[in-house]
């Protein structure tokens, strides 16, 4: 995990135009001595590297260095003795070893002894350094500017990956890219033709700048947030608007609240009696404390615990049965409450003193106030919870509403939430996810040992520099998107496309149906309301902000195609219009994709409609329909 | 609808830039190498003439018994055992052999079965077991190796054909790990033109018709033009998903040709009541109808259900006889209707069940000795095959893994286990790794 940074010394002066600071400077730190003789090193790359190097880990088993070789492989360790005092890494070698290694040859006599007597010398259990926390001397200076932390560290990864980046993208691609990203749906031809009539070399930053201080971005970043943290749930549209939350995330996000302390007023769900809409987040749960325990594992922590609630996680060893559990009981004494039509989120002072069983072991355990990467809170645990009375005097009167006095959901974000390292790491690579379209871990809310960082001292720089800059959501969407990294164009530089994680490439992002929506309000010239039945559906057919792969279905294409109100919806589009000609197929261009058509493109528009120019109505629709359902359409890039 | 012609056009190119494409998306990631395309649509081997005649018109349907059904109280009972469960065991078509009480009626038909007793696999967690158990093999980054239907549709299918040739019938949109697992990609380094189409249940097809004021022409047409417009941003990007979207579009308007396959109330009242009136009877009936009518693997799953860590007995006392019913009518049909001789009938989970009680009275998961059962095309009638110890704790004889489960498989449908897949600079692929022999034991 520990990298040299010196490969990038030079890229890095180019940048900051500085000669003076050099990355050696940087506390570049020597690579642990790796205990491994040059001949174990030698038939490892020679046999086994095609599969488990860094670049390809087979059965997440990387050879290529020390520290990845103690991180053994999904099995566990490759080189500790098992029960029978065997080290799994030589007993694969032997001829008759199932399974066996290399799969398709027998290594000689004098490469197994080499590897024998180099782990002959090794301790009997060698413990993994899995996830090291990197010491920020190792990290570039926090003085530099974010963006250009971004650009040095995913060049770095573009020479260790030997990838040849994507150049720079066009004015045409920036402004529309830009427009989907911080405002949810493409620029107008209007607006598009204002930012191309700019030439000088400021105008992306301040186009920027004019976009994140909009309303739209706003409103924008709260529809995103509001899929991610609550899901999509059509039937509880109304009531997250009725009850004030829409528009709590809305301000959330215009005025810049800063994210930790978001995080814990919804989490906590108690301040501020004369507003509740805070509070929604935990009450529309309604009293399902295990749903509250995953989503806020998902939505702040980054991490999946579901896989944690019959027994600890089966491959991210870290996520314990008692991090899931010790989540509920930090909740298991709140349940809703109105009082004169506002909502509460009362919570008992005694109870939520739960066992729960392991599936595999067949054990029982009592659940703690516990939580991943965070301490046990201790509690008084009476003798018979069952019989525990509850009385006046465990509780104080705020605002006439009674609060325990000792309070769990109070506990957990003072003790934990509060300072928890994985609430910045979540919320950057979420930021991330949603601009790039691929998180630095991925998917973004599995961020645990078995899904590993495409550049983990990124992560990290931008972590620190996100938390120390007062969890400033707008400074980090600024930061990435004046990056070099984002503003590449989607068009690979040669034959060979980057590997997706290099970030060599913009990636080809599915638009969310928000998104899509309203750019489709913007390409049809006709307002889509977010009521309407093409809405609802597709909602449901383009749900996800960053999917975990981006693999369309059929039913997204059988939708398309043959969606009754979608097609209605484009026979009402340009109505008035009588013909079909070579003006109005470039004014759709624009509006459609923000570009001229080209020449074949235009006769073959002309050339559909000429085929229909007894009914142009009808002509109008389907070449509408064409464009909007068009790759080029559907996705940012 | 009528039966589609048989006229095979695997092994060549169908001739479309999209087809093309998919060849190239299995690549993804590993292209680095920048490697030629030109070699691809021979990944696998071409076969004879001969071999190809011979496997005209396999078929397969996968009763996919997803959470993992147990062999006590199914396959393999141990009665009088202490690691039984409530039910006894009757005899069966096939002397000396028993199986559950809750099977009557496959007892009756157990002549025509074969049944693996001493399935012995590795992973004991759904996601990594589901995906072992449908695919053959572990995961072996940097490629996706496809799942079985993928493999069976591109070996045995025909692109062309309007039918889809691989269906998943699931009716349950949930089901924890397998919900996660319906969402990765199935056809892997096949390209998307492999995946399934997926249908089932409440959820059906959704817009599967036209709107109305639109001619059959018109959306054809409309649809070319759609493509044509995409080309430009296609071709200057090798988008995966890009190139997935237009996959999807490609296969709209055959799928919309045999809408009327989809539609359950087009199956006769008497069918739909012999296996009904459960979701799982109903999509095995139609398995049934859509392999008659030219689709080449259908798989039959249904959430997750048979994942009993809670109360085992009572759960599997309200699942097996269903499952007893719908093996029965899909074997006497099939043989009736002289298809169980092309058709292979597959019925199995990702693993078994353990011999001991959990606190909750449920049995957990178990990859140590479990049982499956397969039938029809290439499978010897009446075998059972493997054993485990009498309280079934361990495999007794014959340990069969999933590789050795899949070169049965394949060899059954008559598709080469052993065939490689080389790509310079990286590790040799093989439809089935490690020349695992299939189990001539259960093979015609």
């Amino acid at each position: 995990m520990m990298r040299q940074l010196v490969a990038i010394s030079l890229s890095f002066n180019l940048l900051l135009g500085s000669p003076a600071i050099h990355a050696d400077d940087f506390g570049t730190s020597d690579n642990s001595a790796a205990p491994i003789p040059e001949k174990v090193s030698d038939v490892l790359q020679q046999h086994c590297f095609k599969c488990h190097s860094a670049e390809s880990s087979a059965a997440g088993l990387d050879l290529s260095s020390w520290e990845a070789i103690q991180n053994g492989s999904d099995n566990g360790s490759v080189i500790s003795r098992d029960g029978k005092g065997h080290r799994a890494l030589l007993a694969v070698l032997n001829p008759d070893a199932q399974p066996h290694m290399p799969p398709n040859g027998q290594l000689d006599e004098e490469a197994i002894s080499a590897l024998q007597a180099w782990m002959d010398q090794l301790p009997d259990v060698v413990a993994p350094t899995k996830e090291p926390t990197l010491p920020d001397s190792n990290l570039l200076p926090s003085e530099i500017p974010a963006r250009l932390a971004i650009d040095l560290y995913i060049q770095q990864g573009y020479a260790e990956r030997s990838v040849v980046p994507a150049s720079r993208s066009s004015d045409l691609a920036f402004v529309r890219r830009i427009y989907l990203d911080l405002i949810g749906r493409i620029p107008t031809p209007q607006e598009t033709q204002q930012f191309l009539t700019q030439t000088d070399s400021a105008k992306r930053e301040r186009l920027i700048d004019d976009l994140l201080l909009r309303p739209e971005h706003a409103r924008h970043l709260a529809r995103l947030f509001d899929t991610m943290l609550m899901g999509r749930r059509e039937g509880k549209r109304g009531a997250r608007r009725n009850r004030g939350w829409t528009e709590y995330l809305e301000q959330t996000f215009s005025q810049n609240r800063p994210w930790n302390e978001f995080a814990h007023e919804v989490l906590l769900g108690r301040e501020g009696p004369e507003n509740d809409a805070h509070r929604w987040y935990l009450y529309e749960r309604e009293n399902k404390h295990q749903e509250m325990a995953e989503s806020i594992a998902r939505g702040f922590f980054g991490i999946d615990i579901a896989c944690a609630q019959c027994h600890d996680h089966p491959l991210a060893h870290e996520i314990k049965q008692a991090h899931y559990w010790g989540l509920v009981a930090f909740y298991k004494r709140t349940s809703n409450d109105q009082q004169d039509n506002r909502i509460y989120l009362k919570e008992s002072a005694i109870g939520g003193f739960d066992d729960y069983a392991n599936a595999l072991k067949g054990t029982t355990e009592s659940s703690m106030l516990t939580f991943f990467q965070a301490d046990t809170i201790a509690e008084p645990r009476p003798d018979d919870p069952a019989k525990q009375e509850d009385k006046e005097e465990f509780y104080v009167s705020v605002d006439g509403r009674q609060i325990p006095k000792f309070s769990r959901r109070e506990e957990f974000v003072t003790q934990v939430l509060d300072g928890h390292p994985l609430l910045a790491r979540a919320m950057v690579n979420r930021i991330w996810g949603t601009l790039l379209g691929r998180g630095i871990v991925h998917p973004i809310e599995q961020m645990d040992s078995t899904k590993p960082a495409s550049h983990p001292e990124l992560l990290s720089w931008l972590s620190r520099d996100f938390e120390s800059h007062g969890f400033d959501v707008r400074r980090l969407v600024r930061a990435i998107v004046t990056s070099e990294t984002y503003q590449r164009s989607s068009i690979p530089a040669t034959d060979t496309m980057p590997a997706a994680e290099s970030f060599g490439v913009a990636l080809v992002k599915p638009l969310p149906a928000e998104s899509l929506l309203d750019s489709l309000s913007v390409a049809l010239q006709t307002p889509v309301p977010l009521d309407s039945p093409v809405a609802r559906e597709w909602r449901k057919l383009f749900p996800e902000v960053v999917p975990e792969n981006d693999l369309s279905n059929l039913k997204q294409a059988l939708a398309l195609s043959n969606f009754p109100q979608l097609n209605e919806l484009l026979q009402q589009a340009d109505a008035q219009q009588p013909s079909i000609d070579a003006a109005q197929i470039q004014d759709w261009y624009w509006r459609v994709f923000g570009r001229p058509a080209d020449e074949m493109e235009q006769q073959a528009v002309l050339n559909y409609a000429q085929g229909r120019s007894e009914r142009p109505a009808d002509a109008r629709a389907q070449i509408l329909w064409a464009m909007v359902t068009s790759s080029e359409f559907r996705f940012n890039h | 609808m009528a039966r589609e012609s048989k006229k095979s056009t695997r092994g060549k190119d169908c001739g479309s830039s999209d087809h093309h494409w998919h060849r190239r998306q299995f690549l993804e990631g590993a292209l680095a190498g920048g490697l030629s395309v030109a070699s691809f649509s021979g990944l696998f081997s071409v076969p004879a003439l001969g071999e190809e005649i011979r496997r005209q018109g396999k078929r397969c349907i996968l009763l996919w018994l997803c959470g993992a059904p147990s062999q006590f109280e199914t396959w393999d009972p141990k009665p009088g055992r202490r690691t039984s469960g409530p039910f006894g065991a009757i005899p069966t078509a096939l002397p000396g052999v028993s199986i559950s009480e809750l099977m009557p009626r496959t007892a009756t038909i157990m002549d025509r079965l074969s049944v693996i007793r001493s399935m012995s696999t590795e992973p004991s967690e759904h996601f990594q077991a589901i995906d072992m158990l449908t695919r053959g093999h572990a995961p072996r980054p940097p490629f996706q190796r496809p799942i079985l239907g993928s493999v069976i549709a591109q070996q045995l299918g025909q692109l062309d054909s309007p039918v889809p040739q691989f269906v998943l019938l699931d009716p349950c949109p949930e089901g924890n790990e397998f919900r996660a697992f319906k969402a990765g990609n199935w056809a892997g380094w096949l390209g998307a033109e492999y995946g399934p189409v997926r249908a089932g249940g409440d959820y059906g097809i959704a817009n599967i018709q036209k709107p109305e004021q639109l001619s059959e022409a018109d959306h054809s047409d409309r649809e070319a033009l759609r493509q044509f417009l995409s080309r430009k941003f296609e071709n200057e990007r090798q988008s995966q998903a890009a190139g997935s979207y237009n996959a999807a579009f490609a296969r709209v308007k055959g799928l919309m040709s045999c809408a009327p396959l989809f539609d359950m109330d087009q199956l006769p009242a008497k069918d739909r009541e012999r296996y009904g009136p459960g979701a799982f009877g109903l999509h095995a009936l139609q398995a049934r109808h859509l392999i008659e009518n030219g689709s080449t693997c259908v798989m039959v799953a249904n959430g997750m259900p048979w994942d009993c860590h809670v109360l085992n007995h009572e759960i599997h006392q309200m699942l097996v006889p269903e499952l007893d019913n719908v093996i029965y009518n899909l074997i006497t049909d099939l043989e009736d209707r002289q298809l169980l001789d092309d058709t292979l009938v597959v019925m199995m989970g990702e693993f078994g069940r353990t011999p001991w009680l959990n606190d909750a009275r449920g049995r957990d998961h178990y990859p140590n000795a479990w049982s499956l059962a397969l039938a029809g095309c290439g499978i010897k009638k009446g075998v059972v095959y493997g054993a485990t110890d009498q309280d079934g704790i361990g495999v007794k004889d014959n340990p069969v893994n999933q590789e050795q489960l899949f070169a049965t498989i394949f060899s059954a449908l008559g598709i080469d286990p052993h065939t490689t897949y080389e790509l310079p600079g990286l590790p040799t692929f093989h439809r089935v790794e490690n020349q695992t022999a299939p189990i001539s034991e259960v093979l015609l």
